[in-house]
């Protein structure tokens, strides 16, 4: 009988395939393609305690094999949220994962606890690796003490689980993750998106509005298995891996490397349904090799 | 109602110079389009990652006709696809033109690959019993689409080229300030968005409801990736793939 189920950060999810933060909104829009409570998580986009407006146009480029984005953590801050899309999430027969974003200690401690009065969410993805954001986001996830600060001083107020997503634009991300590990974080997502630029060589200027934005896709993949296999050697707390994986077969990579659980992000634009087939793909896989549970794949 | 399909090409062919027309079999996605919604096409070849939104020309039964300009890599693959082939759509997306049948006579503004859908429009609103007018500006003669299909409707085509190689000389703001006898209730444009601006600038002064089609750059065609902004006269963003791409031009652009 093979199991799909994973155990994150006090979750018993039922598959390990979640969605990346910011590639899914609240699950609703890919609901009319598919069941979302056939995923193990949803991981929501990010929200602010502030409404925030985002980033100037163009927001987007493509890359060979993957894409870069500035989006900027364009969202409707914790009311709306609350009022539109909690409900929904509730309904869900899966779990949700909220991701949440500052600009300071002091508005992430208050997105936490704002949340502590919502029912219906899971755990939190603390995001401290946005690299499209001037203040908060990577700027605390690039440094030890910060993340230190920040993890601390959110988990002391948050009573859900929380999950820390780690920028790999560091020059150790060991350091980074044995970090959120000792600060209290119960598991580790990893990677957000690596920094990047593309210039329109015809009217000779970059295309994304904020010059720079973070490169994610198959491009990526490589760099994010690495990163979550040297973590995983460093870390007792779970992994959840992301980075580029748009088949069973990376998502195996990734469980291999170290993970847990993995995340699908940029591919569901490229396949609104695509994370189905990735679930279906590792149940196949397991079959074929006669492995019972996720943690069976192993290198 | 948004569908998933795979769908064979019927035909597909170079128009004029870099424009191509593609129809493909969408039996769900066909059916359920209105003028000014569009389609979002997946390359599927690993490199060219995300789904290119092109707007609807026509629908016919179960087939669905694209026409569209090959920009960059990912359009020159698609142009490169054989009848046969299999192409994976989602669709229909946008909200698609406001068509007030009661109006007795609209005008339709295309400018270069804004033109097509216009098409639909066109066909949609004579089959209702509305004059239309059609003004479409290209760069060149060698741009000019669709001419001939807007007359075969029965609409009278007005086009103007950059460089007068073709119709008027001139954009379409200066063709319609040329022939103030163009003037209608209701247009609707699609096209640049400084022409669109522009547009909206003789709208206004000759008190015409505007209705635009907006373009922008977009990952996932449905709302949850917030790439396709666009903010409104008050500064609300908007995504150009939900909310639009169809706005009224008052509302949107405010004072232009």
């Amino acid at each position: 009988m093979i199991d799909l189920s994973v155990n994150i950060a006090g979750l018993k999810l039922k598959n390990p395939v979640m969605t990346a933060s910011g590639t899914f909104a609240s699950g609703k829009e890919y609901n009319q393609f598919f069941d979302v409570s056939a995923l193990g998580a949803i991981v929501t986009k990010g929200v602010s305690y502030e409404p925030w407006q985002g980033n100037k146009t163009p927001r987007i480029a493509e890359t060979h094999g993957g894409m870069l984005n500035s989006i900027g953590l364009e969202n409707k801050g914790f009311y709306k949220f609350a009022e539109e899309d909690v409900p929904f999430l509730k309904d869900l027969n899966t779990h949700t994962i909220v991701n949440l974003c500052g600009k300071t200690i002091e508005e992430y401690v208050k997105i936490a606890k704002a949340f502590n009065e919502v029912d219906g969410i899971d755990a939190y993805e603390l995001n401290i690796s946005c690299p499209n954001i001037k203040e908060g986001g990577m700027a605390f996830g690039t440094d030890p003490k910060a993340v230190d600060a920040v993890v601390r001083a959110v988990k002391k107020e948050l009573k859900a689980p929380l999950i820390v997503k780690l920028s790999p634009n560091v020059t150790d991300i060991t350091l980074i993750a044995k970090t959120a590990q000792e600060a209290g974080a119960d598991a580790i997502s990893m990677i957000n998106t690596l920094g990047g630029m593309q210039i329109d060589i015809k009217r000779k200027k970059p295309i994304l509005s904020t010059t720079y934005g973070g490169l994610s896709g198959p491009a990526i993949k490589p760099v994010a298995v690495a990163m979550v296999h040297k973590v995983a050697q460093v870390v007792d707390i779970p992994i959840i891996g992301m980075g580029g994986i748009s088949t069973a077969e990376d998502a195996i990579e990734f469980l291999m490397a170290g993970a847990t659980a993995i995340a699908v992000g940029t591919a569901n634009f490229a396949n609104p349904t695509i994370t189905l087939d990735i679930i279906a793909g590792i149940e196949n896989y397991m079959r074929e090799n006669n492995l019972n549970t996720i943690s069976q794949i192993k290198m | 109602m948004k569908h998933l399909e795979n769908c064979e090409i019927i035909t597909s062919e170079n128009i004029k110079s870099d424009i191509y027309k593609m129809t493909l079999k969408t039996p769900q996605i066909a059916k359920g389009s209105k003028p000014g919604q569009f389609v979002m096409i997946y390359l599927d070849n690993g490199v060219n990652l995300l789904p290119r939104p092109i707007s609807i020309a026509d629908v016919d039964g179960e087939n669905l006709t694209i026409i569209y300009h090959v920009v960059g890599d990912g359009t020159k693959k698609l142009s490169q696809m054989k009848k046969g082939d299999i192409v994976r759509i989602l669709g229909s997306l946008g909200n698609g033109f406001d068509v007030d049948a009661k109006s007795e006579k609209a005008l339709l503004i295309g400018g270069g690959i804004g033109t097509p859908p216009m098409y639909l429009l066109a066909r949609h609103l004579i089959s209702l019993g509305v004059e239309v007018d059609v003004v479409a500006g290209f760069r060149n003669m060698d741009q000019v689409i669709l001419q001939k299909e807007f007359e075969a409707l029965g609409a009278k085509v007005h086009i103007a080229t950059d460089d007068g190689s073709a119709g008027f000389e001139g954009n379409v703001v200066e063709l319609l300030n040329n022939n103030p006898q163009i003037n209608h209730q209701v247009a609707y444009a699609c096209g640049p968005t400084p022409m669109l601006k522009g547009v909206a600038g003789w709208a206004k002064e000759s008190g015409t409801k505007l209705f635009v089609s907006l373009e922008e750059r977009m990952a996932c065609g449905i709302g949850a990736c917030f790439a396709c902004i666009s903010k409104n006269k008050d500064g609300v963003n908007k995504k150009v793939c939900i909310d639009g791409p169809v706005f009224e031009a008052k509302s949107h652009f405010g004072e232009v």
